[in-house]
């Protein structure tokens, strides 16, 4: 079981010392991985093929010396009766060249990227019953060494995962590290509102097989696709709709910072493109991710009759995946009646209101308030369309006649 | 024969700082913790020799143009002859910064540095000690926090990486507010080349007050404790110990890390939290081997 890094190499970049040395860095914290269990496909735009074919060579070489002493690491394994170790993967350690393919590519989709590695690379994996996972990288994004054993360690204790996200971070060109996005346990609701979970992550392949037809060419739309997608998996097998579906089993989140994305410095940020134009871009990519949510909203609405279970009342609780016991409280929904944009990639989905109105109990903690506590009232009877409600007010110690 | 004569002159400033200008210090310390209306605090006649050697020098040129002003002329001479009392205290505090500080090595400004478009550094080697740093900057767009720090040479153009390499990282972050004077303590361990690193929106020409002033330990430490919100008494004052005044130094770094750079907390906790969390490679095998045949999954790598 290995993890398979797919790096698409195909926005219009202009093939600069700089550029080259981005990739470098990307593909540096690759072979840096602290467990030999990976796979590198790059999926490179044609006039930059050579360019970067010369960049793996040069990787390779220098990382023999960093083989040897995991080798080394292996055979005391091995001589300990270590059964995984015995074996291929000490003559896979010695050869990194093999771990690296680089696919020469006319289109320049990330979805087609991804299908490209997902449906041929890994085939291998599956003859052997292996689950192929798959992490599409960015060439701004740099792995932690640990990244690779994070993912697979929790895939192998987790059997119903099929994604996994860490935290990430911004890292600099000096290698500083900067803001810290420690990201909350799955939740369904979350990423409705906006993609918190970014765009790396570990995914099992068969949920990249449907998005090839989507022609997508942005990190930002590929990664919300593929979740949507593994929700829609889930959603599928999940047979008996009375019982409550907990998405934090299938899509799972590892509380460690596996990958930095590097800062795009001032130059680099001034050859891309004009503010005005990447604010036109922006705002058609956030319309893309929107589309995405309203074709998902409709595919689940389709698929599941009036009422799917949107997992919203899931306790939200920043559980460990490795040990937390999740207890879901989930409880069907009507379907999304709207869904529309607050701002670039911020989004709010609007619910209908089903039939049989469950009792909302609106408590109001007081004690000598009353002019506030009116205000409160007031605006609650006048501006309330929900029916099913009550109103319980916790009265502490007033001393107040009037309240 | 050169070495020899200036020998004496370093030998005077340190005996200007140990023995009159700490005891100022220590005594304004001192007043201010106990709170009395009125305190008194004699020269010994040591004490007075060198004051009045330092400061009624007439061929001391700088010396000799401060004493144009009459009044604190008189000041000057009234401390000398009779100590301090509190009252003097307002007044000390009013003419302190004209006491030639700089020329006795004791202060360092604006006229220490070397601005170039690159950097701002002083031009030679800050001696080791306690001070007070003073800036001010007149920016033309006023913002509450203006982000600066103060560099030792050998932390400059420096990335850290580690929490050992961040206690060599020996930076002074503070905030400033345009058009306020803002003030930091700053320890220096050694003999250093210091640099200024500005706000990248601020102009070197907007620094317009730059002071480093030398300072007793004793006034050090009861400037770490009012920052800290901690009041003390005079006693517990004098018997602070080495670890304690370290942990309280500590405690005081990190409230302007904290408040100026969010960056380095997260170095620290990279260096620690993160380190501790991140099992070993070995470990990392070692576990992944025993999930790897747990699940029935022998070989990582397909049989080629």
């Amino acid at each position: 079981m290995t993890i398979t890094y797919c790096l698409p190499l195909l926005e219009q970049q202009l093939l600069t010392d700089r550029y080259l040395a981005r990739v470098e860095r990307v593909l540096r914290s690759i072979t840096n991985q602290s467990v030999p269990f990976w796979h590198c496909h790059l999926v490179v735009r044609v006039d930059l093929v050579q360019a970067v074919s010369a960049l793996v060579v040069k990787l390779v070489e220098e990382s023999r010396a960093e083989s040897s002493s995991l080798k080394a690491k292996l055979k005391s394994l091995a001589a300990l009766g270590d059964p995984v170790t015995k074996g291929e993967p000490l003559a896979q350690v010695d050869d990194l060249g093999s771990r690296f393919v680089i696919h020469s590519t006319l289109n320049n989709t990330i979805s087609g990227a991804a299908h490209l590695v997902a449906t041929g690379a890994v085939k291998g994996l599956e003859k052997n019953g292996n689950t192929p996972w798959l992490v599409v990288l960015r060439d701004d994004t740099q792995l932690a060494a640990h990244a690779t054993y994070s993912y697979l360690s929790t895939a192998l204790q987790y059997a119903d995962a099929k994604l996994i996200y860490g935290d990430h971070d911004r890292i600099d060109s000096f290698g500083l590290r900067h803001n810290p996005f420690f990201k909350p346990e799955f939740s369904l609701d979350l990423v409705y509102s906006q993609n918190y979970i970014g765009p790396i992550f570990a995914i099992q392949t068969q949920y990249l097989i449907a998005l090839h037809q989507l022609n997508i060419e942005s990190n930002q739309s590929f990664a919300l696709a593929a979740i949507l997608e593994v929700v829609r998996g889930v959603v599928a097998v999940h047979v008996d709709k009375k019982l409550p579906l907990d998405y934090r089993k299938h899509l799972l989140h590892v509380p460690s910072l596996l990958h930095h994305h590097e800062l795009a410095c001032a130059i680099e940020r001034q050859d891309a493109s004009s503010d005005s134009d990447a604010l036109l871009l922006e705002a058609e990519r956030s319309r893309g991710n929107l589309q995405l949510l309203k074709d998902h909203f409709d595919s689940l609405t389709s698929t599941s009759k009036n009422y799917v279970d949107l997992g919203v009342a899931t306790i939200a609780a920043n559980l460990d995946p490795l040990g937390a016991t999740p207890v879901p409280v989930s409880s069907q929904i009507p379907a999304v009646a709207t869904v529309s944009e607050v701002k670039p990639f911020v989004y709010r989905s609007i619910w209908s209101i089903p039939s049989d109105c469950p009792l909302v109990s609106l408590i109001i903690p007081t004690r000598n308030g009353y002019e506030i506590l009116k205000a409160c009232l007031d605006s609650i009877l006048a501006k309330t369309t929900y029916t099913n409600y009550e109103i319980l007010i916790v009265n502490n110690q007033t001393s107040c006649q009037n309240s | 024969m050169a070495t020899e004569k200036k020998k004496p002159k370093l030998i005077k400033t340190v005996d200007l700082f140990s023995r009159v200008i700490s005891k100022v210090d220590d005594w304004s310390v001192k007043t201010e913790i106990e709170q009395l209306d009125f305190a008194q605090y004699m020269w010994s006649p040591t004490d007075k020799k060198i004051l009045k050697d330092l400061l009624l020098n007439t061929k001391n040129q700088e010396t000799k143009s401060l004493f144009l002003d009459l009044k604190f002329k008189a000041f000057v001479h009234s401390v000398i002859e009779n100590g301090l009392n509190t009252d003097d205290m307002k007044l000390y505090q009013q003419f302190k910064h004209r006491l030639p500080l700089r020329a006795l090595g004791l202060a360092y400004d604006q006229d220490d540095l070397v601005v170039s478009t690159a950097s701002i550094d002083t031009k030679q080697p800050i001696r080791a000690g306690f001070y007070m740093l003073e800036v001010q900057i007149d920016s033309e767009v006023f913002r509450s926090k203006i982000p600066l720090n103060l560099l030792t040479g050998k932390s400059v153009s420096k990335q850290v990486k580690s929490i050992e390499e961040l206690d060599e990282y020996i930076s002074f972050p503070l905030h400033v507010q345009s058009g306020s004077l803002a003030k930091r303590l700053v320890r220096l361990n050694t003999d250093t080349v210091l640099s200024l690193e500005l706000a990248e929106e601020c102009r070197s020409e907007d620094l317009s007050l730059f002071r480093l002033i030398k300072v007793s330990k004793k006034f050090f430490i009861s400037r770490i404790y009012k920052k800290l919100g901690k009041s003390m008494t005079l006693a517990q004052l004098n018997a602070t110990s080495d670890s304690q005044f370290e942990d309280s130094w500590r405690d005081y770094t990190t409230v302007f890390r904290t408040d100026s750079n969010p960056t380095a907390n997260y170095q620290e906790f990279i260096a620690t939290q993160e380190k501790k969390a991140i099992p070993s490679t070995e470990h990392q095998l070692a576990s992944l081997s025993k999930w790897l045949v747990k699940t029935g999954r022998v070989s990582p790598f397909p049989k080629s």
